[in-house]
């Protein structure tokens, strides 16, 4: 007699030294001034955040929310206007930690009048690259981004989604340890979604660290081992996609070859408890239904932290 | 042409005196640039955080930048910034100039009197101005186009330091606009050779022989005129052996040779050769110049006569006043022919006679010996008014006064030129004109310098301006947008042009006062020399003196630590007026210009460093 009984528990996140830490913000807080220093956007709202070694990281949030303000200022290109922003446990203005760190764009800012290749020699020779490796890895990367075709065609000359594979190329073209990446997909074919999700996948395996952000729930959910949600600045969700998609407070039951004596007894013990059996095990949330409640959430009560929603859905 | 007192002095004279300037402006400017970062940061952060800022810039600059920074990282930002160029089209620029050239042979005035100088100046003008545009659009518009496209992302997100990047967009501007400037070298050369070349052919019927020196001898040789063109006709003598020369006429002669037919020598051909002469770089040797007064004591300037600028002194004729220039480092090698004398005067006239007569002048040279001051028999000439003309004197003189040596002839290098050294004196010889000179207007030619290569050095000179135009665009881009950076290097240019001007008009010793003082003249129509005075009185003159005072005070701190681009467009006007540029006023600007570009782009540096690019 089998039982497929499905008891999902939470998995246990796997134990990591502090050293493993590659990304670490401290009340990371991004306030836009204009010209003359007036305050224009609170971009950003004393973000904790703390990226491990060897994990996916995605940051999620509306149009607005400051998920590129916190790359920006992950990457130095911004300065906090208080916290701290640290990568490799260096502070983020700090030139010397970009020889491990691949950048892609929000858009691929690239040289137009370049083509794929000359793009790719020229960002290779920014590092440490031996000449036949890096003629190599130029190659390769075409390849990967198929790009083979149009390797000699200058970039104003591409679609937006080649663009875009370029511009991946480009961001991979040190063999980073971090990768972050801004909304990798957008202009992206499904093909091309799905190889980019693939590639992500990939890198976790070789032991990268990436980052990325996204509002595309799909990408997010397929491939982020944690996600961070903002909404207007603010930290409003962290932690494993798979805990976050599990609702807590329900347990499903659904079983196969029970008698109808054992089922009855059942029945009995949940009607005993005041409930009503309508299917044993934990489910699952999408991503979708977390987000649209996070935010909707968020807005109804801003500046709390939606973990501290306990009513019943 | 003038020339500056400064640009006398050897790379050896001056390097004492620049580095002492240098040893105290760059503490100093550092000095008042950290300081008033620090101002600037603490009005945002508080004196304490900013104090640690500029600290951790300072110390990440010189700790950690300066020692990651790598050649090949500059390397390739430098290709791309050629890529660019290249592919944006900066070949527009040059054709611009071929265009120009196309149309200037016909505007070109080539009846003037000096067409070489005409050649060359035009020719030097708008390369060095068009080379200066090319490197103030190009280099002020990449940073700012980088940013507002947000490829710079990309690049600092890459262990790419910010020098790296002002250092290579700077390497890369200037190799494009060498390689244009070399172009346009080498065709502005072509152009002032092939405009200046024409030929004559001697007109047959005007040869006659020459009368002969002494009565009943046979005639010297021949002469000619020579056909009309390029809107002059020479005139020419030829001697017996065959070897003859036109007249200098244009700033130019020919070579005249004959070519025997037959026997007589009417059977005999003459034939023209190329102009020579035009394009050559005299080397002046200029002597250090004092004054004696009418009583023949010494004095430290001549008298003024009032009217003119300050720049010559006058010396009254018919009395003792003379104007004594001690040469040096002569050698009878140089001069096998004679010293070879340029005058320059001015003459004052207290009476005007007769304009046609010229006044009356000695030249007199003297031994500096003290024990024996032997000195020639004075050498009369006509002063010719404001042109330069050639007084030369000859190996064999007649001494003056009692101890007449050898015959009563006295060899100029063996009895009065002493170690190289000779003194040359000038006196007016008419009652109650005036002579003007100054240092510059008495000078010996030395033997010609190479014209090719006097005319490279004019151009590296504007390659000079161009690299130092290119880093100002380059640093000023860093932080401003396009447009303003033109406009800050255009403003850095022209303060560093005028900057002896400026100082001038703050000493007194230019006219026209500061900038209010200079438009309420504009508009009033007044001209410079007449005290200003308008509607208010006393008071508002007083005011806008002071305002004008400030105002000059600014510009001229600026202008202090600013290129002086007027020194450096001078190698074009000494090239221009066919004079020999100075190898060592040379090297002492590529090592003025070298300081300037470092600290250029050190500034560039900090800004590019310190600046929020995703902002
Ligand atoms: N350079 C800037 N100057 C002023 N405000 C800015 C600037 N960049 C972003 N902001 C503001 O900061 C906030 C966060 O912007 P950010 O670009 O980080 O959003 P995002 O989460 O990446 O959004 P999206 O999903 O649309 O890319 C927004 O309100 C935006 O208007
Ligand atoms: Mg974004």
């Amino acid at each position: 007699m089998s039982s497929d009984v499905v008891v999902q528990s939470v998995p246990q996140a796997a134990t990591e030294s502090p050293t493993d830490v590659v990304i670490e913000t401290r009340n990371l807080t991004k306030v836009y001034r204009d010209f003359w220093g007036r305050q224009k956007v609170r971009a950003l709202k004393a973000l904790d955040l703390e990226v491990r070694r060897g994990e996916i990281f995605g940051l999620l949030g509306p149009n607005g929310s400051g998920k590129t303000t916190t790359i920006k200022l992950l990457l130095g290109l911004l300065f906090p206007t208080s916290g701290r922003a640290l990568v490799f446990g260096k502070d983020a203005t700090d030139v010397g930690k970009n020889e491990r760190i691949g950048y892609l764009p929000e858009e691929s800012y690239l040289y137009k009048f370049l083509n794929a290749e000359e793009t790719l020699d020229f960002y290779a020779r920014l590092f440490n690259i031996p000449a036949a490796e890096r003629r190599d890895r130029i190659n390769r990367l075409i390849s990967d981004v198929k790009l083979d075709w149009a390797r000699r065609r200058q970039l104003k000359e591409y679609s937006k989604g080649m663009t875009r594979r370029i511009g991946l190329a480009q961001a991979l073209i040190n063999d980073p340890e971090l990768i972050l990446l801004d909304e990798p997909t957008t202009g992206l074919d499904p093909i091309g979604t799905r190889e980019m999700k693939d590639l992500i996948l990939r890198l976790r395996e070789e032991g990268k660290t990436v980052l990325l952000c996204s509002h595309l729930l799909p990408d997010i959910q397929d491939v982020c081992d944690r996600i961070a949600i903002l909404h207007q600045g603010e930290l409003k969700e962290l932690g494993r996609i798979d805990t976050l998609l599990t609702v807590q407070d329900e347990t499903q039951i659904r079983a196969r070859g029970l008698s109808a004596g054992a089922e009855e007894e059942i029945r009995q013990v949940i009607a005993r408890h005041g409930g009503e059996l309508v299917q044993m095990d934990h489910p699952t949330t999408t991503l979708e239904e977390l987000f649209l409640s996070i935010v909707r959430e968020s807005e109804a009560h801003p500046g709390r932290r939606a973990h501290e929603r306990k009513e019943p859905r | 042409m003038e020339i500056r007192p400064d640009e006398f002095l050897s790379f050896t004279q001056w390097l004492g005196p620049a580095l002492l300037f240098f040893l105290i402006a760059v503490p100093l400017l550092t000095f008042v640039a950290v300081f008033a970062c620090f101002v600037f940061s603490a009005a945002r952060r508080g004196p304490v955080e900013a104090f640690y800022a500029v600290a951790g810039t300072i110390a990440t600059a010189i700790g950690e930048d300066l020692v990651a920074t790598s050649l090949r990282r500059i390397m390739a930002i430098a290709r791309l910034t050629v890529k660019e160029s290249i592919r944006r089209r900066v070949i527009v620029g040059f054709v611009i100039f071929v265009l120009i050239f196309l149309f200037a042979g016909w505007f070109l005035d080539v009846k003037s009197d000096d067409p070489a100088h005409l050649y060359l100046s035009f020719v030097l003008t708008t390369t060095g101005y068009l080379v200066i545009v090319l490197g103030l659009f190009l280099a002020s518009a990449s940073i700012p186009a980088d940013i507002k496209s947000k490829t710079i992302y990309t690049i600092v997100t890459k262990p790419v330091r910010a020098g790296e990047l002002v250092v290579g967009r700077i390497l890369g501007f200037v190799a494009v606009i060498t390689v244009l400037l070399a172009l346009m070298g080498a065709i502005s050369y072509l152009f002032v050779v092939r405009g200046l070349d024409h030929e004559h052919a001697v007109l047959p019927d005007s040869v006659t022989p020459l009368p002969p020196r002494v009565e009943g001898e046979a005639s010297p040789g021949w002469e000619g005129t020579t056909t009309m063109n390029a809107h002059h006709r020479h005139t020419w003598t030829i001697d017996t052996e065959g070897s003859g020369r036109t007249n200098r006429l244009m700033g130019h002669e020919h070579v005249v040779t004959r070519r025997e037919a037959g026997t007589g020598a009417d059977q005999s051909t003459y034939e023209l050769g190329p102009p020579i002469g035009a394009l050559v770089a005299r080397v002046p040797i200029y002597g250090q110049l004092r004054f004696l007064d009418r009583a023949g004591n010494p004095a430290s300037k001549g008298v003024s006569v009032g009217k003119e600028w300050e720049y010559r002194s006058y010396i009254e004729g018919r009395t003792l006043a003379s104007a004594i220039w001690t040469f040096q480092g002569l050698s009878e090698r140089d001069y096998p022919t004679g010293l070879p004398l340029a005058l320059t005067l001015s003459v004052f006239r207290t009476y005007k006679g007769d304009i046609v007569t010229r006044v009356q002048g000695i030249v007199i040279v003297r031994s500096t010996d003290p024990r024996n001051p032997v000195e020639c028999e004075p050498i009369p000439f006509e002063s010719e008014e404001f042109t330069t003309q050639q007084i030369t004197v000859p190996l064999k003189l007649r001494p003056v006064g009692q101890e007449g040596i050898g015959g009563g002839e006295i060899d100029l290098f063996r009895d009065l030129v002493r170690d190289g050294e000779v003194e040359i004196i000038v006196r007016c010889d008419d009652r109650s004109q005036y002579f003007g000179m100054a240092q510059a207007d008495l000078f010996i030619e030395a033997p010609q310098a190479s014209f090719v290569w006097n005319f490279a050095k004019a151009y590296v000179t504007i390659w000079l301006q161009m690299v130092i135009v290119v880093c100002l665009s380059v640093m000023f881009s860093t932080f401003l947008s396009t447009p303003v950076a033109m406009l800050a290097t255009v403003s850095a240019v022209l303060l560093g042009f005028f900057g002896t001007f400026v100082r001038d008009l703050r000493t007194g010793d230019a006219y026209g006062g500061g900038p209010v003082e200079a438009f309420i003249r504009l508009v009033n129509q007044e001209n410079v020399m007449s005290p200003l005075e308008f509607g208010t009185g006393e008071i508002g003159v007083q005011i806008v003196k002071f305002i004008d005072g400030a105002l000059l005070l600014v510009m001229h701190s600026f202008s202090a630590v600013l290129p002086d681009f007027s020194g450096l467009g001078r190698a074009s006007e000494y090239v221009a007026y066919n004079f020999n540029f100075y190898d060592q006023l040379l090297a002492r600007q590529c090592l003025t210009t070298l300081v300037y570009v470092t600290a250029i782009a050190i500034v560039g540096y900090f800004l590019l460093r310190t600046r929020e690019l995703a902002a």
